[in-house]
């Protein structure tokens, strides 16, 4: 498989968003480096009628090819996917891009706001209620 | 097994060293100090330094080694810290989640600590569905206090919902900014809602650090300020002198003339050891109790059938404004009980549980799109990724025999039968599950949710594995006594959630640590007297 091709497929795969969301290779992606990738690459080169025309192809029908390789093999199609979001998806730039931190979640913690006297005045009204409970 | 080990006789043998057994052994030794406790785990201890939440990879884990689902973990190659057992649940409609070592599934729950209702213990009574349970919340009610005190609750006192509660140790949780948007969604419609009691730290207590909000509790607390019986069950029971031996997976039970006299297992160096025991107690789960019961020949038409998940869904509500992501304790925001009891005028008997939870991690959340790639996935993402409130609707599970644990023909490779589970949702919880989520889409609508996505039933929420030994008066329709005794065979009983008759709409833990202590006093009283 040539080069573009993989870097057509990944772009495809995980496009970004400009510059707000760095897209599959600028977040490390390699996708022959991951078990079960050179058949499902095959699958969507088929889909698209060849590596070629997946090249050649607008955006939308790349997508299309994607979609068909999917269809096709689901399973094998989501053993590839999981792997390569979970690289993605731990991605400083692509935690950063959503807001999140690439730090892990220990030692550091989060922070969490803590209830407001509005939020304790509505709790009031639930207390004066009364009972809500059946014996 | 004909080759097993004689072992020295102990007084009380404990299977299990999850909640129900942790909490039962620490109990009895406390009561009847004098006996010889012996607990049998499969599992070891889990290791917190060796817990993900401090590794940058900490989100796979929670789909692969550190996932709730045992299937999920063993399909990853396996956790060493417990010790699973494939559990063929291709025929259940939810699939079974749990941790197989010390401490059980609190190692890797939420957290999430309410009591049932009064009402929930009379369900046959009150409203002609389910089965009453053999005593009611009165008899419960001073071992949920003392469960409370033992596991260190954060919360706040005065929940109409409730009877009243003693003060909780602890204030409630920080309820963060997606917790306060949805107070004011059930405020704005004038429905109950309340801080959740979860055995959490808010703050520093009982030698346990308070929550730093990190998110992740269902790949395990690293700081332990999260309660798991390791940490507050265990280290007294231990000190009283219970035994306690790891990696030790009982085969069956040793039924005598009608009398359980022991137990065979097999230890940690593989080899099969025979245990004598005056009095035999099951506490492995709704699945592992039933497992052991029925490999070890036990006969009872309840026995394997009413299993009770609980069926949940979510509805997740997209806000612009900013919400807290993946931080704070997984489940513990708020709740609401507003429609819990039974109201008629709705169309079915009994009630649901809404709860509002936090975000998943970045990777969870893109996992369960329909479509994670391409264009639509930054595009779903920046929509709820920071921007969303889940509302979990949890809805009661009333007890079908259909509904059932069996074993299958094959021998797994720790020695026992494999196991299957078998479970629909029935008609009346697609009902409240359905009413469940108008009402949950209300409440966000009215938070100022502008979209709201349903997931009508989530698959990987079968925490609470409960019903598959129940207790009741009649063999013909109960496993056990109210006392957890097996009908028909002496020395022998369950002291897990599978007596549970009845299941509410609420989280168990609780209700099985209160219930643990209560048959382990009863016990106490029957060696007294």
């Amino acid at each position: 498989m040539s080069p573009a091709f993989l870097e057509a497929v990944l772009a495809a795969l995980l496009p970004g968003e400009g510059t707000r969301l760095p897209g599959g290779a600028a977040a490390g992606i390699d996708l022959p480096a991951y078990d079960g990738a050179a058949p499902v690459l095959d699958l969507i080169a088929a889909a698209a009628g060849g590596e070629a025309a997946f090249l050649a192809a607008l955006p939308a029908a790349r997508h299309a090819a994607l979609a068909a390789a999917e269809a096709r093999s689901p399973e094998q199609f989501r053993r590839l996917l999981q792997p390569v979001l979970a690289d993605y998806c731990e991605a400083p730039a692509v935690l950063a891009a959503f807001g999140g931190s690439a730090a892990p979640p220990q030692p550091a913690g989060q922070p969490l706001t803590e209830m407001d006297s509005e939020t304790l005045a509505a709790l009031d009204r639930v207390r004066a209620r009364g009972k809500l409970w059946r014996g | 097994m004909a080759e097993a080990l004689n072992c020295e006789p102990v007084d009380v043998a404990v299977v299990g060293a999850g909640f129900a057994g942790s909490a039962f052994a620490a109990r009895l030794t406390e009561q009847a100090p004098g006996l010889r406790i012996l607990c049998l785990e499969r599992g070891g201890w889990v290791d917190r330094a060796a817990m993900p939440a401090r590794s940058r990879q900490w989100q796979r884990a929670a789909v692969g080694a550190w996932a709730s689902s045992p299937n999920l973990r063993l399909k990853a190659g396996g956790n060493p810290f417990s010790a699973d057992y494939a559990i063929d649940d291709s025929g259940s409609a939810l699939k079974p989640l749990m941790w197989n070592g010390v401490g059980g599934s609190t190692i890797n729950w939420a957290a999430h600590f309410p009591r049932l209702h009064p009402s929930d213990f009379r369900t046959r009574s009150l409203d002609g569905v389910g089965e009453d349970w053999p005593f009611g919340y009165d008899a419960l009610e001073p071992y949920y206090d003392l469960n409370d005190r033992m596991m260190g609750v954060s919360g706040l006192a005065g929940d109409p919902a409730y009877p009243p509660k003693p003060g909780r140790a602890q204030p409630p949780l920080s309820p963060g900014r997606l917790g306060i948007a949805a107070a004011r969604g059930f405020d704005r419609l004038g429905w109950h809602w309340w801080p959740v009691d979860a055995a959490v730290n808010s703050r520093s207590h009982d030698g346990r650090p308070g929550c730093n909000r990190c998110g992740p509790c269902l790949i395990g607390c690293v700081s332990g300020a999260k309660a798991s019986v390791d940490l507050t069950y265990w280290p007294r029971a231990l000190a009283a002198g219970v035994e306690l031996r790891t990696g030790a997976v009982v085969q069956q039970v040793i039924v005598e003339a009608g009398r359980a006299t022991g137990l065979l297992y097999r230890g940690a160096d593989g080899r099969d050891y025979r245990q004598p025991a005056a009095c035999v107690v099951i506490a492995g789960n709704g699945i592992g109790t039933a497992r052991v019961l029925l490999a070890s020949g036990i006969e009872n038409p309840a026995l394997g059938r009413n299993l009770m998940y609980h069926p949940v869904a979510y509805a997740r509500g997209m806000f612009a404004e900013a919400m807290d992501g993946p931080a704070g304790p997984v489940g513990c925001a708020i709740y609401s009980h507003e429609f819990y009891e039974t109201d008629a005028k709705r169309g079915f008997k009994r009630g649901i549980h809404l709860q509002v939870t936090r975000e998943n991690a970045l990777l969870l959340q893109a996992l369960r799109l329909e479509q994670p790639w391409g264009e639509a996935l930054p595009r779903a993402l920046r929509e709820e990724f920071h921007h969303s409130i889940p509302v979990l609707v949890m809805v009661e599970d009333l007890p079908e025999p259909e509904n059932r644990v069996t074993l299958t023909a094959e021998t797994e490779s720790d020695g026992l039968p494999g196991v299957k589970v078998e479970y629909r949702v029935f008609e009346e919880s697609r009902r409240m599950l359905d009413f469940g989520l108008d009402r949950a889409e209300e409440m966000l609508r009215a938070a100022g949710a502008h979209r709201v996505v349903r997931v009508p039933l989530a698959p990987l929420t079968g925490w609470h594995l409960l019903g598959t030994a129940r207790m009741g008066p009649e063999p013909a329709s109960a496993v056990t006594d109210a006392s957890g005794r097996c009908h028909g065979v002496a020395d022998l009983r369950v002291v897990d959630g599978s007596l549970f008759p009845s299941v509410g709409a609420v989280n168990p833990g609780s209700t099985i640590g209160a219930l643990a202590l209560k048959l382990a006093d009863d016990l106490a009283r029957e060696i007294g007297t």
